[in-house]
C-alpha cells in the first residue's frame, strides 16, 4: 500500500533542527495546511535567518531567503505583484520583534495579505542561546547568565499585545505548540492538543490570507539544546513559565475563519 | 462458512526522518512505540512500531502522529486482512 | 528637471514597482515617479510604495526582483549606506534592480550640496562578503535617461543590482533632452520565485553553509563578472592625439571639464578628457591608452580624490587631484588651469 505524502513536502526531506524542538512541528503542520488548501503551487516562502532559515530544504515551495528581520519587507512586495500567489514567511522571535520589528510593524500595518508565523522559543537559537527581546524575566541564557534584568531590559515583548493596535490585521493569534506534558502514575505523557489547535492556527491563517487578510501566528515553543534543559524539562517550561508570560489567545478574527 | 475482517492499525515510520526524541513514545496511551537499537544514517536510534503495545493494540488515536516534530511518522492508517473462517 | 526626466524615462522604459524613502535631493524623483503611478499609458507600472526606511527599499527592491520584476528606487548616501546589507544579500542571490543615488556631502549627515564622497562605498564596498554591482555614472540629464533604460536591461540580462550613481546638480538641472525610451528588452525570466505552478521549484537563495558550496557560488559569481566586464564604456573628449593633460571625470565635474578642454584646445593646450560612462565595470583598456600618451593627469572632482584612487591603481601613474570639498562644483577655469 502507498503511504499518503504531502505534495509540499520533500520525501526525503530532513529538517535540520535539533531533536524534540517543534520548529519542525511547525514546517509540518504549514506542509499539511498548504496541502489541504491545496496551494502549493502558488505558494512563495520568504524565509529569515534563525533556525527556520533552513526550511526550504524540507518544504517544496519557491523560495526567497530574507536578510536577518526583514521578511515582511520582502513578502509585501512579492504579494503587491503577484497578488494571486500565496506569500508566507517564518520568522523567529529575535527576527521579528528584535531586529525586524519595523519591518513587521509596516507589513502589518498596512495590511497587506501575508502570513506570518513567528516562532517564539524565547531566545536567540541559532546564534547559540542569546537573550532575545521575549526572553522572560528572570530566565538564563548566554548573555544574561544572572537572568534577564527587567529594570534594565524591560519586560518581554508581547507581539501580539502590539499588533492588536492595528486595525488591518485580519487574523491574530498566540498558540502553544510544545506538546503539554502529562503526568501519570507511572510514566509522563504528552497531550496532542497543542499539535492539533497549532495546525489549526496555521490553516486559519492561510485561509485568511486567501480571503485577502494579514494573518500573524505566534507558537510558543520551546529551544531545549539553548535552554541547556532536557526534552521534557523544556516542555515543562513552556507550560509553567512560558503559557504565564504569554497566554494563548486569539486576539483578532476579522472573518471569523475560526468558526467556519 | 463466515468472513471475518480483521482490522488493524499501523504506523508508517520513516526512519531516516526520525531523531530519536522520543516524544511519540512517551505519547503513545498503548505504548505501541520504542526505539531500536540500530541507528539511522544521521546517528539517530529510531523509532519501530509493534502492533501490541505494552498496554494493548494500537487504537489508531493518531496521537503520535500529530506530536512528531519530524514528519518522522508518516502515516497511522488501518489495515483490513479477510480471511475465511472455519 | 533631471528628475522629472528620469521618472519619465524609467516608467516608459517598463518600471514595475517603485520602493522608496524621501533623502534629499533623491526625493523629486520619487516625488516625479508618483504623478505617473496608476496612468492608463503605463499599465505596466503596478506597484508604487513608500517605504518605512531605505532597509525595508531595499528589501522591497529584493523581493520584487526576486518575483522577476523591474523595481527601482532613488535615495542618497545615508539611505545607500542602510540599503547595503540588502544589496549584498541580492548580489549574492542574483537578484536585480536599479538604484540611483544622488549624491549629497557626507561623510555623516553631511549637507544636501551635490558632492561626489559616494565613489569608493559604491565601488568597492557596496554590502559585506566581495560585492560588485554594475554602476552607471550619466553626466548630463538625457544619459541619465538612457542610464536608467540601461540599468533595467543590465539588471536583467546580468541578474545583478545596477547603481545609477548621480548627484544633485544633474537632477535637478533643466537641460534639452532629445530621446524617446522605448519599453526594454526584458529577457525571460524563468528563474523568478512566483510560485512552483507545476514546474520546478525557484530558490532565490544566498546560504550555502558548506564551503564547497559557498566556493561554487563565489566562483560563478566571479566568471560572470567577467562577462559583465566586456560592457565597460568610456567616452574620451577630444583625445585626438598626445596629450598635455588628460583629465578624468565624472558626472557634473566631467561636464565642466568639457568646457575646460574646449577653453585649453582654443589655447593651443592639447586637453583631454576621460569620462567611465561604466564605473564599474571601468574601461580598463581605454584608460590606460589613453593614460599613456598622456604628459598629466589630473582627476576633478567633488571629493578628496576617490576616483583617482580607482584610475591610479590601474594606470600605476601619478594622478593629480583637484578636489572639490563640501557641495562646491568645480570652476571652469580652476579646472583649465590645473593642466599646468
Ligand atoms: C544583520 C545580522 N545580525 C545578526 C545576525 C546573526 N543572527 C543570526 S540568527 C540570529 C537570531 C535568531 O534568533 P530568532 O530569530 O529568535 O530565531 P531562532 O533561531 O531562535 O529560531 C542572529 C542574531 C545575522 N545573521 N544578521
Ligand atoms: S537551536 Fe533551539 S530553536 Fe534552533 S533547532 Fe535547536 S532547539 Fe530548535
Ligand atoms: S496511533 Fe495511538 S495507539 Fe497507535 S501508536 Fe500512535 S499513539 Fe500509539
Ligand atoms: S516523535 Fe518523531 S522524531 Fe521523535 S522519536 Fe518519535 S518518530 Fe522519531
Amino acid at each position: 500500500m502507498e503511504v499518503k505524502q504531502f505534495s509540499s513536502i520533500f520525501e526525503n526531506g530532513v529538517t535540520t533542527y535539533c531533536p524534540g524542538c517543534e520548529h519542525g512541528l511547525l514546517l509540518k503542520f504549514i506542509g499539511m495546511a498548504l496541502d489541504e488548501l491545496g496551494i502549493t503551487e502558488k505558494a512563495i516562502m520568504v524565509g529569515s535567518v534563525g533556525c527556520s532559515t533552513l526550511a526550504y530544504k524540507f518544504l517544496n515551495v519557491d523560495y526567497v531567503q530574507a536578510p536577518h528581520g526583514r521578511a515582511p519587507a520582502i513578502m509585501s512586495a512579492i504579494k503587491l505583484l503577484e497578488k494571486d500567489k500565496v506569500v508566507f514567511g517564518i520568522q523567529g522571535d529575535g527576527d521579528a520583534l528584535s531586529i525586524g520589528i519595523a519591518e513587521l510593524i509596516h507589513a502589518a500595518n498596512r495590511g497587506i495579505p501575508i502570513t506570518v508565523f513567528m516562532y517564539n522559543n524565547m531566545v536567540f537559537g541559532m546564534t547559540g542561546g542569546q537573550m532575545a527581546p521575549t526572553t522572560p524575566e528572570g530566565m538564563k541564557t548566554t548573555t544574561t547568565p544572572f537572568g534577564r534584568d527587567i529594570k534594565q531590559m524591560g519586560p518581554p515583548l508581547d507581539a501580539c499585545k502590539i499588533l492588536s493596535s492595528f486595525p488591518q490585521i485580519s487574523y491574530l493569534k498566540r498558540v502553544v505548540i510544545t506538546p503539554k506534558p502529562i503526568f501519570t502514575k507511572d510514566r509522563v505523557m504528552y497531550s496532542s492538543k497543542e499539535a492539533m489547535d497549532s495546525y489549526k492556527a496555521v490553516l486559519n491563517a492561510f485561509k485568511t490570507q486567501l480571503m485577502e487578510g494579514f494573518s500573524f501566528v505566534e507558537f510558543i515553543g520551546t529551544c531545549n539544546v539553548n535552554w541547556k534543559m532536557s526534552i521534557l524539562d523544556s516542555k515543562k517550561y513552556v507550560h509553567e513559565v512560558g503559557v504565564k508570560v504569554y497566554p494563548p489567545a486569539l486576539c483578532r478574527d476579522a472573518f471569523g475563519v475560526e468558526k467556519k | 462458512m463466515y468472513q471475518v475482517v480483521h482490522s488493524k492499525w499501523e504506523v508508517i515510520v520513516n526512519r531516516e526522518r526520525c531523531k530519536g526524541c522520543e516524544i511519540c513514545i512517551n505519547a503513545c496511551p498503548q505504548e505501541n512505540l520504542s526505539l531500536s537499537k540500530n541507528v539511522n544514517s544521521q546517528g539517530y536510534h529510531y523509532v519501530e512500531f509493534s502492533e501490541v503495545g505494552k498496554k494493548g493494540e494500537c487504537t489508531g488515536c493518531k496521537i503520535c502522529w500529530w506530536v512528531c516534530p519530524e514528519y518522522a511518522i508518516l502515516e497511522v492508517r488501518r489495515i483490513e486482512k479477510t480471511d475465511n473462517g472455519s | 528637471m533631471g528628475a522629472k526626466a528620469i521618472a519619465e524615462a524609467a516608467v516608459r522604459s517598463g518600471l514595475e514597482a517603485y520602493f522608496g524613502y524621501p533623502i534629499t535631493p533623491s526625493s523629486e524623483i520619487m516625488e516625479n515617479i508618483s504623478v505617473l503611478y496608476g496612468e492608463k499609458r503605463y499599465p505596466w507600472f503596478k506597484v508604487f510604495l513608500q517605504s518605512a526606511s531605505e532597509i525595508e527599499s531595499v528589501n522591497m527592491l529584493f523581493g520584487a526582483g526576486a518575483a522577476g520584476y523591474v523595481s527601482m528606487t532613488a535615495t542618497s548616501g545615508p539611505g545607500l549606506s542602510l540599503m547595503a546589507e540588502g544589496i549584498s544579500y541580492a548580489y549574492a542571490s542574483e537578484v536585480p534592480f536599479l538604484i540611483i543615488d544622488v549624491n549629497r556631502g557626507g561623510p555623516g549627515l553631511g549637507n544636501v550640496a551635490p558632492e561626489q564622497s559616494d565613489i569608493s562605498f559604491v565601488l568597492n564596498s557596496l554590502g559585506h562578503g566581495g560585492v560588485k554591482p554594475i554602476v552607471l555614472a550619466p553626466h548630463t540629464v538625457q544619459e541619465s535617461m538612457e542610464h536608467v533604460h540601461k540599468g533595467f536591461e543590465l539588471a536583467f540580462t546580468y541578474r545583478i543590482p545596477v547603481i545609477m550613481l548621480t548627484d544633485a546638480l544633474i537632477v535637478h538641472m533643466y537641460d534639452t533632452v532629445e530621446w524617446e525610451p522605448p519599453y526594454i528588452v526584458k529577457p525571460k525570466v524563468e528563474w523568478a520565485a512566483r510560485g512552483r505552478n507545476y514546474g520546478p521549484r525557484h530558490i532565490i537563495n544566498s546560504i550555502y553553509l558548506d564551503p564547497p558550496e559557498l566556493k561554487g557560488n563565489k566562483e560563478k559569481l566571479l566568471q560572470k563578472q567577467k562577462e559583465i566586464d566586456k560592457i565597460a564604456e568610456s567616452e574620451c573628449f577630444m583625445c585626438y592625439d598626445d596629450l598635455d593633460v588628460l583629465y578624468i571625470a565624472i558626472g557634473i565635474s566631467a561636464r565642466i571639464s568639457k568646457e575646460a578642454v574646449l577653453k585649453l584646445r582654443k589655447k593651443g593646450v592639447k586637453a583631454g578628457l576621460f569620462r567611465p560612462i561604466t564605473l564599474s565595470p571601468l574601461d580598463k583598456n581605454s584608460i590606460l591608452k589613453y593614460s599613456s600618451h598622456a604628459e598629466k593627469i589630473v582627476s576633478v572632482e567633488m571629493n578628496e580624490g576617490q576616483l583617482a584612487q580607482e584610475i591610479m591603481r590601474i594606470t600605476r601613474k601619478d594622478v593629480e587631484v583637484l578636489p572639490y570639498l563640501g557641495g562646491y562644483i568645480p570652476d571652469v577655469e580652476e579646472v583649465a588651469e590645473a593642466w599646468k
